[in-house]
């Protein structure tokens, strides 16, 4: 949409690569040095572990604090952080022991494999933060009240849940072979626990508020922050192109606002001519939009017809804005300004809008605002010929109202802070004779000032009047692509209806398939108190989902080999006679996954034997390890002892 | 529209530079007083709030010329909301506007002061902008 790259090309990358780890059998197929791929999984851990410090701090700092939905997020995120957190910081107590550090993600960026995964992780995450570092030279970011939105950080989690989901196999499988350091295996099993807690939080979130299409889509959608470059209509431009580039040039001008706030008080381009061309320019806009929403309610029939009146009430909203930005341009007519002769970025933009705007209301594709031949408004079946051209033109439009409430705020700040600043003039020959002046300009006089500044704040009243009509339009036909400011105050979390989950989607999903390994946990969710426990899928079952098997006798099959190998486990089990010497079940993420699932199913009755870290012969040799000056010289037992029940 | 007509009587009579500047700021103020009476047209929406801040910005260039008298030699006559259409409103506006810009640009070439000059030019350059935006009335 803005030719930018977004969040969701790096999350998919980064799910692409790790989809490819489990289609190759068990992740290990490549003779990758044991250093690396420990150290692999240590840069995946510490960027989920990031991800999981964002999210709780943007719930934490969430104010619906009565919401359910909220809090079942809010929990998942802060056990996820603290698993994660777990795995990371007890990672680092190895290297200070011994002094070895571990060895470090090579520089540059892999071309495949987990490591390539963290740093595309990492890219993700830094792409994010590209809306949140603010300076007070620099304009906040566009976005920057998405990234910090509850929805976003539900999504997030629920990613973040996806891929500790897909590497936990990998770091548990690797604890078990054959070069890697006690060390580094103890902390691998520690991260694939810690991973598979994640991966569990998240999905009993995920079940009990499963998160809306348009919330997930959101996060894909995040662009890195900068400017799409300036662009002006073709005239052989057809409507989606239209559409898209009404959008760019609507974030430019947004960008270009924010921007000239805080140059009020120094700016040479801060003129009269950029303040009228301004306000002319949004009146032609929100004109051009009223003539677009009026052609959309005019159509009687599919796929406009459903909401004609509500796009008959954003109309109307759109000719309420588009009258207040008249009153604001004929404010403009009596004032002046100390600088003149030049436009500033915000008249420029804003006349690029109006063009843009005016190329999709009007027929004609060398439509201007220039007086010519009778100009003939769209036909709303070239506007919206189905429902997803309408979607398309309705998220077109959100940005236009948007934009035109951000412009109006701005403004009226560029010109109270000018008016505070003795910039605002008029013509000494404007005044009254018994003003007396000398000069052939005088300040402002409040008597002009003061209803400028309040036809300002009409201004910005009757924009954000026609953002929420078109708002109302957005939520009854699902447009998922509005902009910025509306997406993150029109959807909350938790309102997903059981008919419409996030997973039922035909739509390409910007996070690619990342999703959709996210969601395939959280249809595995925790064994909880509160709500009827599910089964998780087991080892067979998993891989075929993850090779997208739709098949329902492959996947049945599946299931049926995953529950014979559970009976056969219990039976062994209720049979087996503990032994000193018998070894942790749960010690590595291929057993553990099975003992959790065995759990499950089991209804809490899971035989003495299986239960996890019943092992008193386990825990004390552990405790050996760790307690042992020189544990280089029981190495070679416990490299030959966990490869024996390793998954 | 008799406003329009007498402000274009003024600005053909004008023979030195303060009458001159004086008429031709009258002309702007003229001009967006009636495109702002005659903005609500929906045709004509676009060209004339565009022309009015044009209209607007040419004045207040003129207001800078120092020869401008400080005082408006007489008060404006005639009337803005005779029954005319947006596109009579525009031909009147536009050839006003040319007139404008034919006289400031002649009065720019003579005028010794660097400042005037360019204040003048400016002017005029913001009425070739009117006629450019409302020169289309003619079009079918």
């Amino acid at each position: 949409m803005t030719g930018r790259p977004t969040f969701g090309e790096f999350a998919a990358t980064a799910t692409r690569h790790l989809r490819d780890l489990q289609l190759r059998g068990t992740g290990l197929g490549d003779p990758q040095s044991a250093a690396d791929a420990v150290a692999e999984v240590r840069a995946a851990v510490h960027a989920l572990t990031c991800y999981a410090n964002d999210v709780c701090a943007t719930l934490n700092s969430a104010d619906a604090t009565d919401e359910q939905s909220l809090r079942s997020w809010r929990r998942a995120a802060v056990t996820a952080q603290q698993a994660l957190a777990a795995a990371e910081a007890s990672w680092a107590e190895p290297a200070a022991l011994d002094g070895t550090a571990t060895s470090q993600l090579p520089v540059g960026l892999p071309a495949s494999g987990l490591g390539a995964a963290a740093r595309y992780m990492t890219l993700g995450r830094d792409l994010l933060h590209t809306h949140l570092t603010f300076r007070p030279s620099r304009e906040q970011s566009d976005w920057a009240s998405v990234v910090t939105s509850v929805p976003v950080a539900c999504a997030l989690l629920e990613l973040v849940g996806g891929w500790a989901r897909q590497v936990a196999p990998y770091a548990g499988h690797f604890s078990t072979v054959g070069g890697v350091a006690p060390a580094d295996r103890q902390m691998l099993n520690t991260a694939c626990r810690g991973l598979w807690i994640a991966t569990w939080a998240v999905g009993t979130a995920q079940e009990r508020h499963p998160l809306r299409n348009d919330e997930l889509h959101m996060l894909g959608t995040v662009p890195v922050a900068g400017q799409p470059p300036a662009s002006q209509p073709s005239p052989r431009a057809i409507v989606p192109e239209l559409c898209d580039g009404l959008i760019k040039t609507a974030e430019r001008l947004r960008a270009a606002s924010r921007r000239a706030v805080l140059e009020a008080t120094w700016s040479q381009a801060l003129t009269r001519e950029s303040f009228r061309q301004t306000a002319g320019c949004c009146a032609i806009t929100a004109s051009n939009l009223r003539i677009m929403l009026q052609s959309l309610a005019a159509h009687h029939g599919h796929p406009c017809a459903p909401v004609s009146s509500s796009l008959a009430e954003a109309a109307e909203a759109a000719d309420r804005a588009r009258a207040a930005w008249l009153h604001v341009a004929e404010g403009w007519d009596s004032i002046s300004t100390d600088t003149r002769g030049s436009l500033n970025p915000v008249a420029t933009e804003a006349t690029a809008l109006a063009l843009w705007t005016g190329r999709l209301a009007y027929a004609s594709p060398s439509w201007t605002p220039a007086l010519g031949p009778q100009h003939t408004a769209r036909p709303s079946a070239e506007l919206a010929g189905d429902h997803n051209h309408l979607r398309h033109v309705v998220d077109a439009t959100h940005h236009v109202g948007h934009t035109l409430a951000v412009v109006a705020d701005s403004e009226r700040d560029q010109a109270r802070t000018a008016s505070m600043h003795g910039r605002l003039i008029v013509p000494t020959r404007s005044l009254p004779e018994s003003f007396n002046i000398p000069y052939r300009f005088a300040p402002a006089p409040g008597i002009r000032t003061t209803p400028l500044l309040a036809s300002y704040d009409q201004a910005l009243q009757a924009s954000e009047g026609a953002v929420g009509a078109l708002r109302q339009i957005a939520t009854e036909i699902r447009a998922v692509n509005m902009s910025p400011a509306v997406n993150s105050t029109a959807v909350r979390v938790g309102t997903a209806s059981a008919a419409e989950p996030a997973r039922v989607t035909s739509e390409p999903h910007p996070l690619g398939s990342a999703q959709a390994s996210g969601l395939h946990a959280a249809s595995a969710p925790a064994p909880s108190a509160q709500a009827p426990q599910q089964v998780p899928a087991g080892p067979v079952e998993r891989i075929l989902l993850d090779l997208d098997v739709t098949s329902r006798a492959d996947l049945e099959q599946a299931a049926c080999l995953d529950a014979a190998a559970d009976r056969l486990i219990l039976r062994a089990a209720n049979t087996a006679r503990p032994s000193e010497r018998s070894l942790d079940p749960a010690r590595s993420a291929g057993t553990a996954e099975l003992i959790t699932r065995l759990l499950v199913a089991s209804g809490d009755t899971l035989p003495s034997a299986l239960q996890p870290g019943a092992s008193g012969a386990v825990s004390a040799r552990r405790r050996d390890l760790t307690e042992q000056p020189h544990r280089t010289s029981i190495r070679p037992r416990a490299r030959q002892a966990e490869p024996e029940a390793g998954g | 529209m008799d406003r329009l007509t007498s402000a274009q009587h003024r600005l053909a009579a004008a023979i030195d530079l303060p009458g001159l500047l004086d008429a031709a700021y009258d002309a702007f103020e003229d001009m967006l007083g009636i495109l702002r009476h005659q903005q609500d047209d929906e045709s004509a929406f676009p060209a004339f709030v565009m022309a009015a801040a044009a209209a607007a910005n040419g004045r207040d260039w003129i207001a800078g010329v120092e020869g401008l008298p400080s005082v408006a030699s007489r008060d404006r006559d005639g009337d803005l909301s005779a029954d005319t259409t947006a596109a009579d409103v525009a031909k009147a506006v536009a050839a006003l506007s040319r007139e404008v810009a034919a006289r400031l640009t002649a009065v720019a070439a003579s005028t010794r002061s660097a400042g005037d000059r360019q204040y003048c030019e400016r002017a005029a350059a913001e009425a070739v902008a009117i006629t450019t935006l409302l020169g289309g009335a003619n079009s079918p």
